[in-house]
């Protein structure tokens, strides 16, 4: 099964409507839903109203266990943290932090790292190779690679992310950073479980702004295209015609 | 057919019947006089009937198995299939015969194909393919006949250019799960067969019941609605497209058409991206790119016009357009003693074995009066395959009138070291899936070090695609790569902005004059 998760039923509206044979399957003890179906010929798992990162490492974690997954993407809206990403830009995820951890007091723990854990998860190497085909032919306009940081709650202002920015920098990044509520806790459970992880969003405002409506249509537009690139993708990974020798 | 040959077989049995009769007749007559011929001429007359009946009826038969014979052949030859089922003349036949006798009727048209973008020549591909359309056709032969008359009033199908059409009554769930059937169905054949194919169906529907039924030929009209709503969906990844006004339009037109009228209206542009090289730190060349203006679609990446042209044939109008753009572009920023860099135009593999591609280059340039040596060729990785001794004999040809040969997205294919020792190339150009992962992944480093020390080691330049932050450009100076191409510097830009960018960039020394 491929596990695709949104922060919020938004997230996944468009693969919703994709998903063939769905069913409503729970987890954790009737309390969390997730959808089951087929997408092009690949069983596909959609989970959504996932607040905050612990909630999301929980949940994702117990899917891949029960289900057998073999790849989670994370998809959805996030907020920009510096000018060099503006609304409405689709963003390949290379890395992803943790925003509000600090163990640097602990020996030998770099900053937004959890003991033991590696300090930003990478992006599944051969799938960010698909991903960028598929992006290259299905979108009209350029799209961003960018690293990801999720904090525990709605960003609102830089102040957020105080504990891990210095003047325009966040963990060293000088640009293209967005800023979520769940996307670490994906990657921080696929890694536990060894299972390739990707986060693609889809910049709905600057953090330091609030979101208009205009702002929002136009982002609803351009959600479109990433889903058209993430159900590309699942068909990408389903086909089997590689013939050797052919 | 079995209802006929019953029907004469009935025929023979009375006729049969009828010459006894007679017989006994005639033979009573002769035995006993005159009076029994009136009978027997009346039963003379009843026989020269149904003879003449048997032999309508044997006509029909014959005629049928003709018809039968030659959907046997054709669906044989696509489907490897020898039963009946219609061919697409019969379809239509069928479907505008029903039109003319029911006024009312209503359908849905859905086209359907089970297999994605293949354009594989191979045999073993070939069969695995015609087997997979031949195991559809008898689910749908199935289904057809064993339909319940409450759901559906009536079922035609048939097999056209690798599309299955099929016309239904129905209602609207019972669409919705014949749909769901034929996909799982779909999917399910190819694991039993094991097929090594890129299954992914696409259904295009078209909901007749806005027709016009007494217009002439409607039939053609619906079958290409429910096609065009089918390739839109193959393109935009929808597996299920329902055909409407609003979202084609009223004029359908195939996307070579379109392309054909945009080179008739000089829709496309060419754009440049401008190559650093690190070395001399200054910008030393350009890639010409071309984009479609399009009115309707705005701005249009080649990625998704270029095989269509290919595949139609348009290539070589589109690629001798960018020539000959480039060279008035060439010509202007001479009249206007601006900095006058080389440009490299990709040239599809196509164009080498078109007959007249040298002298059209060579005429072209000519014409233009520019310096050869400020055009340089794209090739890609795929012209060094197979048959390799064309491309080598043409290049070479180029080379010798003075072009610069730069071989694209290297590393991607199948890459053969003794092709490329043998073609004349100058420089290598790195692919950009080999640069994404430079700066996190040791891997990816190690690749590309490897392929920049594989350029110098054979005396040729090479160029890293596809930079778009800064660390990617330090690890690059650092495994010495001689050129840049990328975001980082400028995206694909207008004439006009390629000019303001070379006279005012951030990425140059301060001293470079501009001529």
């Amino acid at each position: 099964m491929i596990l695709i998760v949104g922060g919020t039923k938004d997230d996944i509206l468009f693969f919703e409507t994709k998903i063939r044979n769905k069913k409503h399957e729970t987890i954790l003890g009737d309390t969390y839903h997730l959808l089951v179906g087929n997408i092009f010929d690949q069983r596909v798992g959609i989970l959504y109203n996932v607040h905050s990162s612990y909630l999301t490492t929980l949940l994702v974690y117990e899917v891949i266990k029960k289900y057998h997954v073999i790849l989670v993407i994370n998809v959805g809206y996030a907020v920009s943290y510096l000018d060099t990403i503006k609304t409405g830009d689709i963003v390949l995820i290379k890395q992803t932090y943790f925003g509000d951890v600090n163990f640097t007091k602990m020996q030998h723990t770099l900053l937004a790292q959890i003991p033991s854990q590696p300090q930003f998860f990478a992006s599944d190497g051969y799938v960010t190779q698909i991903f960028s085909k598929v992006l290259d032919t299905i979108l009209k306009s350029h799209y961003l690679s960018g690293s990801l940081v999720s904090i525990n709650k709605v960003p609102e202002s830089k102040e957020d992310l105080s504990e891990i920015s210095f003047e325009n920098t966040v963990l060293g990044r000088t640009s293209n950073v967005l800023v979520d509520s769940e996307g670490a806790g994906c990657a921080l459970a696929a890694h536990i479980a060894n299972v390739p992880f990707i986060a693609i969003k889809v910049c709905e405002r600057n953090i330091d702004d609030r979101l208009s409506v205009a702002n929002y249509l136009k982002v609803l537009d351009k959600y479109a295209d990433l889903g058209k690139v993430v159900t590309s993708l699942i068909g990408e990974v389903s086909r089997n015609d590689v013939r050797i020798g052919e | 057919m079995n209802k006929i040959k019953t029907l004469l077989t009935e025929l023979i049995i009375i006729a049969s019947l009828i010459v006894a009769i007679i017989f006994v007749v005639s033979f009573l007559s002769f035995a006993y006089g005159t009076k029994y011929i009136v009978i027997d001429l009346i039963l003379l007359f009843a026989m020269a009937g149904f003879i003449t009946l048997g032999g309508y009826v044997f006509a029909l038969l014959y005629g049928e198995k003709k018809t039968i014979n030659s959907l046997k052949n054709e669906n044989e030859y696509n489907l490897n299939r020898n039963y009946v089922f219609f061919n697409y003349d019969y379809f239509t036949r069928k479907i505008t015969l029903r039109n003319i006798k029911n006024k009312d009727l209503e359908g849905y048209m859905i086209a359907f194909n089970c297999v994605r973008n293949v354009d594989s020549t191979t045999k073993a591909i070939k069969d695995d393919i015609s087997e997979l359309n031949g195991c559809v056709a008898d689910y749908l032969l199935e289904r057809i006949n064993n339909f319940d008359k409450k759901d559906i009033k009536f079922s035609y199908f048939c097999f056209y250019h690798g599309v299955f059409l099929v016309y239904i009554n129905c209602s609207p769930e019972y669409l919705n799960n014949l749909i769901n059937d034929i996909e799982t169905r779909i999917y399910d054949i190819s694991r039993e067969h094991d097929f090594r194919l890129y299954i992914q169906p696409y259904f295009g529907i078209y909901d007749r019941r806005n027709e016009n039924v007494e217009e002439h030929d409607v039939i053609y009209k619906v079958i290409n609605y429910a096609m065009t709503a089918r390739e839109y969906g193959s393109q935009n990844f929808d597996s299920v497209t329902f055909y409407s006004s609003e979202l084609f339009g009223s004029n359908i037109t195939t996307e070579f058409e379109a392309i054909v009228e945009a080179l008739d209206k000089k829709e496309f542009i060419v754009f440049y991206q401008p190559k650093y090289s690190l070395g001399k730190k200054q910008f030393i060349s350009s890639e010409a790119l071309v984009r479609w203006q399009s009115p309707k679609n705005g701005l249009v990446s080649p990625i998704k016009f270029i095989s269509e042209a290919e595949n139609g044939g348009l290539i070589h109008r589109i690629d001798m357009f960018v020539l000959e753009q480039v060279c008035k572009d060439l010509n202007e920023t001479k009249r206007k003693g601006r900095r006058l860099l080389p440009v490299s135009i990709n040239f599809s593999i196509y164009e080498f074995y078109a007959p007249d591609f040298v002298d059209d280059i060579i005429n072209t340039i000519t014409k233009y009066k520019v310096n050869p040596s400020l055009i340089e060729m794209e090739i890609t990785e795929s012209v060094s395959g197979a048959n390799s001794f064309v491309p080598i004999s043409i290049i070479k040809k180029l080379k010798e009138f003075g072009l610069r040969i730069l071989m694209d997205d290297f590393g991607v294919g199948y890459s053969n070291f003794n092709n490329i020792k043998n073609m004349p190339i100058d420089v290598l150009k790195i692919d950009k899936s080999f640069i994404d992962n430079i700066v996190d992944d040791e891997k990816s480093r190690e690749i590309v070090k490897l392929l920049i020390d594989f350029a110098r080691s054979l005396g040729l330049e090479s160029i890293a695609e596809g930079v778009s932050v800064k660390e990617q450009v330090d690890i690059l100076r650092k495994y010495h790569c001689d050129t840049i191409q990328g975001y980082f510097y400028s995206k694909p830009i207008s004439k006009t902005e390629y000019e303001q960018f070379l006279a005012n960039n951030p990425y140059e020394k301060k001293g470079v004059v501009e001529k």
